[in-house]
């Protein structure tokens, strides 16, 4: 850790103004940072809009982690990134776009790996009331189906 | 109002889960009773303000759809994300289950056709079954099939009228039931067929009574999906165009599966690699409409050469064909599928065939 403590520090500012000093090894996982640092184009503050501090603060911490433990067993990370990964729908996909707009590729697999894992097995309806926020009432009657048959778009 | 319709479904669920289902819906049921309590009042207003466009009879009916805001409040939150990482989660499920999300909503109804690797297998599962027999399909029945079990078997005997049968392909669309088996005898019925990820319809070519084979008994449906494609193939129905890159077939190529992956490759454009696996030993047996079968007649090698016209632009970017498990089986589909293939694919690069135990053959093209 001190080694990287050595290393240069960026800044990162969240898109509510907040500001996370990360050693620059731990920002480069980002790569849509890396290529900002290798191009030269990065003043030490780098902006990130898009990405409230509460997210940013997360994925700064899985990246620390990650860069931490490269040396250790691969099965501590593998229990890091399960617990990780475990929040609400709403931070989880607050999350998911963030590692996806910052391109960070272990992320973002686990992200997904994790909501992967929450709909397998389950049936559709269960699916539509528990991530598309469907109501139990209006599954059950009848004109529902008409419903989607027709005219109610979803997105 | 609302209440009321809630209660019911809970009466009408509760017959039908599991337990641990039940008390997973159970919890959700509260929370949503909750969440309608709050928002009971702020919809008073709301309907106070549209009273005059709706008219005062509404009471009796069921509650209309909440309106959008409301719901993306609730729990709404996969939608935000966009297409690019759904198909990254939906890469990470199996691939039943993708086939399962066609039917979730319509921004899903074709979003797994942009998967890059797809494969396609014969699953199906007669255990799960629910036989609905000399049943009308009341609201209440409906509701009662609406909550069973994701890959159920749909079995319904003596359906008499065309309306049902529609009613019952919706249904069975809506829940994302895999497979309906029609059983008995269909007075009058036009379509049977049902598609999950997609409904598929298909019309007997005779709208009067259709004659099942074996008895007045048995019939078919599908979601053996090289053989519901062979169907849609046959009859000519449209199936969406697929992104895939990556394609793998688990099938024994028979008689009744060329037509599907004719029309498999022919919609996916931009193959790259075509993985034909043969090895499985579990194949489902399946059985068309005799009527059906009489109408069309295949012939192996005949097949691929009148084909062959049709097939000139595509299979433009396919670079490598990987066979496993090579034999032939029964009828002897595979060598001209196999010639078609070589003959057809312009940029092929490499072909692995891979007998049941001996090593690799490779030729290059």
């Amino acid at each position: 850790m001190s080694s990287s403590l050595e290393k240069n520090m960026l800044i990162l500012r969240s898109s509510d103004g907040e500001e996370f000093i990360v050693p620059e090894v731990v920002a480069v996982m980002s790569k849509a940072i890396k290529n900002m640092v290798e191009d030269e184009c990065a003043s030490n503050t780098i902006p990130v809009p898009n990405v409230d501090a509460n997210i940013l603060a997360m994925v700064i911490e899985f990246c620390k982690k990650h860069d931490e433990s490269e040396a250790e067993a691969a099965s501590d990370l593998k229990t890091f990134d399960s617990e990780f990964v475990n929040r609400g729908q709403e931070a989880l996909y607050d999350l998911i776009t963030a590692a996806n707009f910052r391109d960070v590729k272990e992320l973002l697999d686990a992200l997904c790996q994790n909501v992967a894992e929450m709909i397998k097995g389950k049936s559709v309806h269960h699916i539509r009331i528990q991530f598309l926020g469907y109501q139990l009432f209006e599954i059950l009657t009848s004109n529902f189906i008409w419903n989607i048959w027709c005219d109610r778009d979803f997105d | 109002m609302r209440k009321t319709a809630c209660e019911r479904s809970g009466e009408l669920v509760q017959g039908v889960y599991t337990n641990e289902e039940w008390s997973n819906f159970g919890a959700l049921k509260e929370t949503k009773l909750e969440e309608e309590e709050e928002e009971e009042e702020e919809e008073e207003e709301e309907a106070a303000a549209v009273v005059h466009e709706s008219g005062g009879g509404g009471d009796e009916e069921l509650p209309p759809p909440p309106p959008k805001q409301q719901r993306n409040e609730s729990v709404d939150h996969i939608s935000t994300l966009r297409d690019r990482l759904l198909l990254h989660i939906l890469s990470f499920l199996p691939m039943k289950q993708v086939l399962r999300t066609g039917s979730l909503s319509k921004r899903f109804q074709f979003l797994w056709t942009s998967l890059s690797t797809l494969v396609v297998k014969n699953e199906l599962d007669f255990s799960q079954a629910l036989s609905l027999e000399y049943v009308k399909l009341t609201d209440e029945v409906i509701a009662k099939v609406l909550s069973v079990k994701y890959d159920v078997l749909l079995k319904v005997s003596k359906l008499e009228s065309m309306k049902q049968i529609t009613k019952l392909l919706d249904i069975s669309w809506f829940v994302g039931v895999q497979c309906l088996l029609l059983l008995g005898y269909i007075g009058n019925s036009k379509a049977i067929g049902n598609g999950k990820s997609e409904k598929i319809t298909i019309h007997s070519k005779t709208t009067n009574k259709i004659q099942f084979l074996l008895k007045s008994a048995l019939i078919y449906l599908i979601l053996s999906i090289l053989k519901v494609l062979s169907m849609a193939k046959v009859e000519d129905l449209p199936s969406p165009v697929l992104s895939c890159k990556m394609l793998t077939l688990h099938t024994h190529i028979k008689k009744w599966d060329i037509c599907g992956i004719e029309r498999l490759l022919e919609s996916s454009p931009y193959l790259e690699t075509l993985v034909v696996d043969m090895s499985t030993l579990y194949y489902p047996t399946f059985q068309f409409c005799f009527n059906f079968l009489n109408s069309y007649d295949l012939d192996g090698e005949q097949y691929w050469v009148s084909h062959e016209r049709v097939f000139k632009c595509w299979m433009m970017k396919v670079k490598t064909i990987k066979i496993v498990g090579f034999r032939e089986v029964g009828e002897g589909f595979a060598l001209p599928l196999l010639q078609f293939l070589l003959k057809n694919a312009k940029v092929l690069e490499k072909m692995i065939i891979k007998t049941g135990n001996s090593g690799f053959n490779q030729c290059l093209t």
